[in-house]
């Protein structure tokens, strides 16, 4: 199982590359939309790269409540888990 | 002096049922019965043109204050509004008139229909405000105000009349869009159609390097980037949208704006477009049948275009550019048939997002007069109804009823939860396939 730690530091790179924004100042339940001020298509570029990246596939049902780095890292946990 | 500027943002469907569904303008906004609230990039401008030495307040309709003291502040008050709203826009210049305030009304109904309009106003400013604006003011201040004004037609952009917007009214607001003006005009001349070009002589542009400044002034006062760009098609010219692309590109902005499927004829201008954050296009598709298309705009460039137009969507979104399809449902070749038609069309071209709306008898369009001749007008001069999603005609081929459950059945099919998450999905499996860095 990957550690959480290591799930962040790869979520926040992916956050930083999608939106061109510095994450140091997003906590991990911050709701990421609101604290960097993006719209709904760039979310939805994260949650694809995310999916990319960790060789996962999050169900579409689940897609609209991650919305958080937390949110991401349980999700990518669960997910990974069912996927292996 | 103290001048007050309202803007009229927002509209509201008439059609209850339709309003409950929660119908959209170009969607980024969660659907609702306010669409697609901006700011008016037209009163900014206005605010921009009048001279410093004149204290200007911007307001937004849903933020006027209650108080008639506060309502008594000004000395003059500058309202604008297109047709949907422009009797909400009378009722408050009468009102402002009853207070013994004098009223300015503009915008682009009020240059098609400047006779109703002075019936609400002190002094009316007709076509671009660019030209009229320090006039009036000036005579104003004389007590010389003249009851019609008209700003240019032509020349805009050109140095002796251009001004920046006053984005410094967007500080502590919450659009979720800023509005940046590249362009007046389109050269399709659609029939019904109540773009810019009624109100301009000429397709007109603006130099790149105005609309780089502009974007950069408008990042000063707002803490999101997400920028519309309001005209009515931004590439006409590919050569110019070339430039402008990297122009904006180190911005690190995100952009929609509508255009043609004529983008989809030239890589080198979609990968700038990919690259400089546009993250979807509105085209106007109007239908998805040839038959639909017939004599839409004068040379027929909509029909000529018609088979390509899957192709056309599928390369836009494989760049990681979403297609907003427009589609226009009650067209005179329209048949009950269309409405699936459209769902159809919509699920084989996987469609990002897709608009839908009525075909719409604006003041002044070629459109309006036909119907007006062809006695096919439900209630004349009812603007309330030009939301682009409230009926205001008989239709040729069907009948209201049948045109009302259509539009109903669409909203239902195309604007549900499964169907949000479908095309979702979709966005992301496009997004997956490029290299975003």
């Amino acid at each position: 199982m990957v550690h959480p730690d290591d799930i962040e530091l790869k979520l926040r790179q992916i956050i930083a590359k999608v939106t061109k924004e510095k994450t140091d100042n997003v906590t991990n339940n911050d709701d990421l939309r609101n604290t960097l001020g993006f719209d709904s298509l760039t979310a939805l570029r994260i949650l694809a790269k995310v999916e990319k990246e960790f060789g996962l596939r999050f169900p579409n049902k689940e897609l609209s409540n991650l919305k958080s780095i937390q949110d991401l890292i349980n999700a990518i946990q669960v997910n990974k888990e069912k996927n292996t | 002096m103290i001048i007050g500027l309202i803007a009229m943002s927002g509209v509201r469907v008439r059609t209850q049922e339709l309003a409950e569904l929660g119908v959209t303008l170009p969607g980024f906004v969660n659907r609702g019965e306010v669409i697609a609230s901006l700011p008016s990039l037209g009163l900014l401008t206005v605010a921009a043109l009048t001279h410093k030495d004149v204290e200007v307040e911007y307001i937004e309709i849903d933020q006027l204050p209650k108080d008639k003291s506060e309502l008594q502040k000004f000395d003059l008050v500058g309202i604008s509004s297109f047709t949907a709203r422009i009797n909400a826009a009378y009722k408050l210049a009468d009102m402002y008139r009853e207070l013994g305030i004098p009223v300015v009304l503009g915008g682009i109904h009020v240059s098609l229909m400047p006779e109703e309009a002075q019936n609400h106003a002190d002094s009316i400013v007709l076509y671009g405000a660019e030209g009229a604006w320090p006039k009036l003011i000036e005579d104003f201040k004389k007590g010389q105000m003249k009851p019609k004004y008209e700003g240019l037609k032509s020349d805009v952009f050109s140095p002796e009349n251009y001004v920046v917007p006053r984005f410094d009214f967007l500080k502590g607001r919450s659009y979720n869009r800023i509005t940046i003006q590249t362009s007046r005009g389109c050269p399709h001349s659609c029939e019904f159609c109540a773009a810019s070009l009624r109100i301009t002589s000429k397709f007109q542009q603006k130099p790149v390097e105005l609309v780089v400044n502009e974007i950069e002034k408008a990042l000063e006062y707002t803490e999101h980037s997400f920028f519309e760009f309001a005209d009515d098609n931004t590439f006409v010219n590919k050569k110019w949208g070339k430039d402008f692309l990297k122009g904006i590109t180190p911005l690190n902005i995100n952009w929609f704006t509508e255009t043609d499927m004529s983008v989809a004829d030239d890589d080198e201008l979609l990968d700038l477009m990919a690259k400089s954050g546009c993250r979807q296009i509105l085209i106007g598709f109007e239908s998805p049948s040839a038959d639909g298309l017939q004599g839409m705009n004068p040379n027929d460039w909509k029909l000529k275009r018609h088979k390509s137009y899957i192709e056309s969507i599928n390369k836009i979104q494989s760049k990681g550019v979403s297609v907003n399809g427009c589609f226009i449902v009650g067209l005179d070749n329209d048949t009950p048939e269309t409405f699936n038609q459209i769902k159809q069309f919509a699920d084989e071209a996987k469609l990002i997002e897709i608009q839908i709306t009525v075909y719409t008898p604006f003041p002044g369009t070629p459109l309006y007069h036909r119907l007006k001749s062809e006695n096919r007008l439900l209630q004349d001069e009812n603007w309330d109804r030009c939301t682009l999603f409230d009926v205001n005609f008989k239709p040729k081929n069907m009948s209201l009823e049948q045109l009302e459950d259509g539009i109903k059945w669409l909203f239902k099919n195309l604007y549900n939860e499964d169907e949000f998450l479908k095309r979702k999905r979709y966005y992301m499996e496009c997004i997956k396939n490029i290299d975003l860095f």
